[in-house]
């Protein structure tokens, strides 16, 4: 069996992993601030017992509703699924990238938003209407956020395609540019507690409406829907996840066992992460959530910077 | 070739006449007008998609595709408009089609010139072309003003021949910029849109303003070597679209909303040019030809989503009589078919994939991606801005024509108006409906077109993206009906349920609990507030049982506001001055004229060469010889 093949197998593995653990993600947060909270806290497979549950149930649909409601959470958990292929597994790149496929990561995660949003707006409610014009206005400085971040890839490692991007650090690149490395992880860490809906962006364990954003959208979705909407959620943690692991995780020899190790627990790293931001900070008020991200922006803006005055020759 | 150009042309010609000839007979004028141009666009719309010429289809493809779907829809948008002027309305319609073909087979001279200004005048006759509304006259003065200032620049840069170089591409370039809508010229568009009849703006905005980029290249086909001609794109591109987009969130009339969106497209598309020059001044082919690829992509598929939001907006027009977002919702249940194709056709103008407008921007980045990659210094700086600023109007834009679909669409009616909105006639549906296949079938489409443009060297690294995001929007789609369908089969099941939307006491729905459309976009306006300068009014909410309680906001044009408006009150403020002297008193009137006389001569006097002691130059010119 040539390298080739064995690479694809193991990508494919690692995706139907991700397909798999995804759920695995929120749960882990919840442990983590029950664990703070001195309670014992749900279980940690309380997701998949959730989404089996959902799929059973019949739905309530909204008299009010028009074309897209019912075709919203099906829609977006597609955006989802293509963003998780258009990224690498550790450092084995994905054998669908293409030159520009960055741009298609984002935009896919722009088109399943576009699809909530309006879903949201057509149930007629004050709540929905509110979270979606909240949801449209921080997610537009986030996407400002990401493409910075990855214009600061591009120039770091002169590579089109998201994988080839995210793979090519070596080890003694890491020692030597690491630090702008760190800020563009930094400025994506935020964008991340941005797009799924985290503290001190949004609360998504507050039962005050007025206080959401992406719980408030979803609020008239029941049924298998409302488990398509939680299953391409912490899908979407998950593709994060693999965004901020394979940025940070510098190429240690292709499909090394060691690497997928490293691999797996900086996502699940992540969420722990997560669930100790949740349990010590509040949320923000939402006046001050456009600083966060104006914030992101610098900080990737300094990476771009840092890049661009050490040049970016330490990648293979 | 030449010859079937000459029969469609003609065919225009001859079909505006004959339906100008119908006199009071609509039914016959519609027949006539609408079937020569139809069937002149078809027989150009064949051999187009034959050319080998990407120039020619990109700006061509627009202008027979939403030629004829506009000309299709006018059918029922103009019925029942009352005066019997149909015939008038087809003679302007076909020589505007006529012309805007014309202008797209000429190269610079006077006869471009001459049909330049004929499609400005035709099109200036269809833009009033509801006179009697005080709002249509000043919109068709705003855009009959712009139309004749480009004339006038374009015949003084003409007289100048090849002397003055530089003052002739500043003049080309600020004529046609008239035309495509460049930041600060671009204060015609949101007056003649939301005044003139939908297809109308349909077709001006998707076809002929983009014809304004034609008229650079034919009349200063040199700007692409000029790096200075470069960096003014970029900034005009980039000013043109954030502006545009942010001034057109603000907007809470559908049709002017859609015109600032035009602004904003056509900002990407002088982005896309101002890289592509940048990209050949730092001798990076790729990138040169990544952002003009990109940018002739979307002119096409801005006309064909623009063309289809347009004739969507006619046909709301059309049922409610009114273009304001906030009266409207719920009309999904009266129009389906144009509920989807807006809403289709909104995402796909905000950039989403899988559908069309997202191909465009995808060369576009990948050209700024190269100048990230390649280039140095100040072009490595806007490639940068470039891309974050791409991303921002993006995301605005999907904002933007989130809270359009939204507002129009979806929920509950918000007045009589809307609760009693009737369904359109099948033609303007089907009008729309065709301007939505073609624009996704620009997915696939644009492969080819791209294919043709990059020659050979480059021709991978054009297509692939493209090829791919095709093989993406088909999985998208796909995966997408697939779960569909696996929910109706668990549907048959279960006994699914319809009941009111949970919002704390929705059991008694008024439309006013929902969010307006300028409520949904509020925040985002309240953040760019230092560009938009919004201009509120509200009255608050007093004592424990407030009686009323209002709030509005109204979005002003910021170049009208801050440059032309002060500039024409100060231009009107001086002739008011001067005009003291039309005092009517004869023998200030001959004085006047004395005056004028005495200080002609004197300045004939001292402008004689000075040389040689006031003797004529005739014999200093003399003398000079002798020497």
């Amino acid at each position: 069996m040539s390298e080739h093949t064995l690479n694809f197998i193991l990508w494919c593995a690692n995706l139907i992993i991700s397909l798999l653990a995804a759920p695995l993600l929120p749960g882990i947060i919840n442990k983590v601030k029950a664990f703070y909270a001195g309670r014992k806290g749900p279980r940690v497979l309380q997701l998949y017992y959730d989404l089996a549950k959902l799929m059973k149930k019949s739905s309530v649909y909204s008299t009010s509703r028009g074309l897209i409601f019912e075709l919203a959470p099906w829609g977006s958990l597609a955006t989802v699924l293509l963003m998780l292929l258009l990224l690498p597994a550790a450092c084995l790149a994905s054998p669908l990238a293409f030159p520009g496929d960055m741009i298609l990561f984002v935009y896919l995660a722009g088109c399943g938003r576009m699809l909530t949003v309006l879903a949201a707006m057509e149930t007629a409610s004050a709540f929905e209407g509110m979270g979606a014009s909240r949801e449209c206005q921080f997610s537009m400085l986030a996407e400002g956020v990401m493409l910075a971040v990855l214009a600061a890839l591009v120039l770091l490692t002169r590579n089109f395609t998201l994988s080839g991007a995210l793979t090519s650090l070596t080890p003694a690149g890491w020692f030597s540019g690491g630090t702008a490395i760190l800020f563009l992880a930094a400025a994506l860490y935020i964008v991340m507690l941005c797009e799924n809906c985290r503290v001190p962006v949004d609360d998504p364990e507050t039962h005050l409406e007025l206080t959401m954003i992406h719980e408030a959208m979803i609020l008239d979705n029941s049924g298998p829907e409302l488990a398509a909407i939680h299953y391409s959620a912490a899908l979407k943690l998950w593709v994060f996840g693999v965004f901020l692991a394979t940025l940070l995780l510098p190429d240690l020899a292709a499909g090394s066992w060691l690497e997928f190790v490293i691999f797996y627990a900086l996502i699940f790293g992540m969420a722990v992460s997560i669930g100790v931001i949740e349990s010590v900070m509040a949320r923000y008020r939402f006046l001050k959530v456009p600083q966060l991200l104006a914030g992101a922006l610098a900080v990737a803006l300094l990476g771009i910077v840092l890049i661009a005055i050490f040049g970016g020759g330490f990648v293979k | 070739m030449s010859l079937i150009n000459a029969i469609v042309l003609s065919l225009l010609v001859g079909s505006a006449f004959v339906s100008l000839l119908q006199g009071r007979f609509d039914r016959l004028a519609n027949v006539f007008g609408a079937g020569g141009c139809i069937a002149a666009l078809l027989l150009k719309l064949f051999i187009t998609a034959f050319s080998s010429d990407p120039l020619q289809i990109c700006f061509q493809l627009p202008i027979t595709l939403v030629g004829i779907a506009a000309a299709w829809h006018s059918i029922g948008y103009m019925k029942d408009h009352g005066t019997h002027r149909m015939s008038l309305y087809w003679f302007l319609f076909d020589l505007t089609i006529f012309a805007m073909l014309s202008v797209t087979m000429l190269p610079k001279g006077f006869t471009f010139l001459l049909i330049w200004e004929l499609m400005g005048l035709a099109s200036f006759g269809l833009v009033a072309f509801d006179w009697s509304k005080d709002q249509v006259r000043k919109a068709s003065w705003v855009y009959l003003l712009a139309c004749e200032a480009g004339g006038l620049l374009l015949v003084w840069v003409l007289g100048m021949g090849n002397s003055f170089m530089a003052a002739a591409t500043v003049g080309t370039i600020i004529a046609f910029g008239l035309k495509c809508g460049f930041p600060l010229l671009h204060v015609w568009l949101p007056e003649a849109h939301p005044a003139a009849p939908a297809p109308v703006s349909a077709v001006m905005s998707a076809a002929m303003i983009p014809l304004g980029f034609y008229g650079i290249a034919a009349w200063a086909p040199w700007v692409i070597t000029l790096p200075a001609v470069g960096w003014v794109a970029f900034a005009a591109g980039l000013t043109g679209m954030l502006g545009g987009i942010f001034f057109g969130a603000g907007q809470s009339d559908l049709k002017r909303l859609l015109a600032y969106s035009s602004v904003e497209n056509i900002g990407i598309i002088t982005l896309a040019f101002g890289l592509a020059v940048l990209g050949k001044s730092i001798n990076n082919d790729l990138m040169m030809l990544l952002a003009a690829a990109g940018g002739m992509l979307h002119i096409i598929n801005h006309a064909l989503l623009k063309g289809a939001l347009f004739l969507c907006a006619g046909s709301v027009y059309k049922s409610m009589h009114t273009l304001d977002m906030d009266v409207m919702g719920g009309l999904i249940r009266k129009l389906p078919n144009t509920g989807l194709v807006f809403t289709l056709s909104g995402m796909g103008i905000s950039g989403l994939p899988p559908f069309c407008g997202f191909t465009g921007e995808l060369l576009i980045y990948m050209a700024a991606f190269q100048g990230i990659a390649y280039g140095t210094g100040g072009i490595f700086a806007a490639s940068a801005a470039a891309v974050i600023a791409l991303a921002l109007t993006g995301g605005m834009a999907a904002a933007a024509f989130a809270k359009t679909i939204s507002a129009v669409f979806a929920g509950e009616p918000r007045s009589e108006a809307a609760a009693n909105a009737h369904p359109v006639s099948l033609g303007m549906v089907g009008a729309q409906v065709f301007l939505l296949f073609f624009s996704l079938l620009m997915i696939f489409g644009g492969i080819g077109l791209v294919g043709k443009f990059a020659g050979s060297k480059y021709n991978n690294m054009l297509m692939l993206p493209l090829v791919y995001n095709a093989i993406f929007a088909l999985v998208l789609i796909w995966l997408t009906i697939i779960f569909m369908w696996y929910r109706k089969k668990l549907r048959k099941r279960r006994a699914d349920a319809e009941n009111l939307t949970w919002d704390c006491g929705f059991a008694e729905p008024t439309a006013r609990m929902q969010y307006t459309a300028t409520a949904f976009i509020q925040p985002l306006a309240d953040l760019f507030n230092g560009v938009l300068q919004q201009k509120k009014s509200i009255v608050p909410v007093h004592g424990y049982f407030p009686k009323e309680a209002k709030f509005t906001t109204e979005t002003p044009d910021g170049g009208s506001r801050w440059l032309w408006e002060p500039l024409f009150s100060a231009a009107s403020f001086v002739s008011g001055k001067v005009k003291r002297l039309q005092s009517g008193f004869l023998h200030i009137y001959i004085l006047i004229m004395i005056v004028t006389i005495l200080l002609m001569l004197a300045w004939s006097l001292l402008s004689r060469p000075a040389a040689d002691n006031g003797r004529t130059g005739y014999a200093a010119t003399e003398k000079a010889v002798e020497k």
